[in-house]
């Protein structure tokens, strides 16, 4: 019985120490460059280097506070630019699954009376992280190629995903 | 993305589809409701032109393609003139200071494109530069749809797009215009002079004295588009017109006594 506290106070100071280790966990410094030949690619400060996209026009990338994840503007056609998102792991960074930009389009494409095959122009900015780097804000535009045509001009949070694909 | 090269082969497939092509019946009100919002326009196109060296029409078509037409916009990607690019392609026009005018922004979209290294704009390099202007995405992994941005709203396109999550859907239709048919229609409206490229271009004589061709007006008018080009449309193709021809394709015209001088 009069070690049980000694462990237990082992056990949570293990458990301290551990949440201290991930609380202090160094910000990870990157910096990432575009070119059309090779892409969008992170470098590390250990010189790693990582392609993240390949086959787009031009690409922009916004890294979280604590450099886990990275959210790619990644301008597919002149015209259509989607936003994507990867996070860190062992492996390096992985793409997830989420934002699921589809059903905020179908949300947004049927409040201003349009159908998501209608939309044209469609473009995702992304504006930022959220203050937990848990979240981010997105810009999505379009509207339907047409003259007087109705416009969509809207700020969304999403969630982002641990959903490594 | 992989570079397409406009080949002998992709300039006769160019040229036939737009000898080819109708516009769709069903849209031809609001192809003529886009042409004069266009044409209304023309000297803010024209002074874009100057400043990257390529016709006003293409310029209109590919505001049309971009912006429907908003000149409030970037032409880079629909971000407010009022400050740089945030978005991709970010922090553009990348000299002068913001507020932007639309100009301004348009040239510097266009130069980064490299729009303002073409040098020969017929209509096979007009109908190539636009749908690079766009991507290879269509002609690369679809390739049996023409590209929309370039033959939407003709005969030449019926459905399959990229949707707003960079998905390809085989049966979305495009709802805007190819920019190949506004500039079809805006030469059926007299409002420019397309001439049909090289085939034709190269058999055009040079005449010393004073003679009228059949072509040679629509030819100087045609000329007349380009920045820096002002001939007198006088229907006689003679060494100023040749000189124009020159400038603009590389070659005088045929039988003009200066070819094969160093």
């Amino acid at each position: 019985m009069p070690r049980l506290p000694g462990l237990l106070c082992l056990f949570l100071t293990v458990l301290c120490l551990k949440a201290c280790a991930e609380s202090t966990e160094p910000v990870r410094r990157i910096h990432t460059a575009f070119s059309e030949s090779s892409g969008l690619t992170v470098v590390d400060g250990l010189g790693n280097t990582q392609q993240l996209t390949e086959g787009s026009l031009a690409a922009e990338a916004i890294v979280s506070s604590d450099g886990r994840w990275i959210l790619v503007e990644d301008m597919q056609m002149s015209n259509l630019v989607v936003v994507r998102t990867f996070k860190l792991t062992r492996d390096g960074y992985r793409e997830v699954s989420t934002p699921d930009l589809r059903q905020h389009w179908l949300q947004l494409a049927e409040d201003a009376g349009l159908t998501f095959e209608d939309l044209e122009h469609t473009r995702v900015g992304a504006e930022g992280f959220g203050p937990f780097d848990e979240t981010v804000m997105l810009h999505f535009q379009a509207d339907s190629g047409l003259v007087n045509s109705p416009v969509i001009d809207a700020l969304v949070e999403v969630e982002l995903s641990t959903n490594v694909e | 993305m992989a570079r397409v090269n406009l080949t002998r082969t992709l300039q006769k497939e160019y040229a036939e589809l737009y000898k080819t092509l109708d516009v769709n019946p069903a849209q031809f009100d609001a192809v003529d409701l886009a042409i004069d919002k266009i044409v209304a326009q023309q000297p803010r196109y024209e002074a874009v032109g100057q400043l990257v060296n390529a016709p006003w029409y293409f310029i209109a078509a590919i505001h049309n393609m971009e912006s429907s037409l908003n000149f409030s916009r970037h032409l880079h990607n629909g971000d407010p003139l009022s400050e740089r690019t945030r978005h991709v392609p970010a922090d553009r026009p990348v000299n002068g200071h913001p507020p932007f005018t639309w100009e301004e922004s348009a040239a510097d979209a266009l130069a980064l494109r490299k729009i303002d290294r073409v040098t020969d704009w017929n209509l096979e390099r007009t109908l190539y530069e636009l749908e690079a202007y766009n991507g290879w995405g269509y002609r690369l992994f679809h390739q049996h749809v023409k590209s929309p941005y370039v033959w939407s709203f003709s005969n030449h396109y019926s459905r399959g797009k990229y949707v707003a999550d960079g998905t390809w859907s085989d049966t979305a239709v495009s709802r805007q215009c190819g920019a190949a048919v506004l500039i079809k229609r805006l030469e059926q409206r007299g409002d420019i002079d397309v001439l049909g490229g090289h085939t034709i271009l190269t058999e055009i004589p040079f005449r010393l004295a004073g003679e009228v061709i059949e072509y040679g007006e629509d030819l100087q008018r045609f000329l007349n588009t380009f920045p820096g080009i002002s001939l007198r449309v006088d229907g006689w193709p003679g060494a100023k017109t040749s000189d124009a021809v020159k400038r603009m394709f590389g070659f005088y015209l045929k039988g003009d006594p200066r070819i094969g001088d160093a």
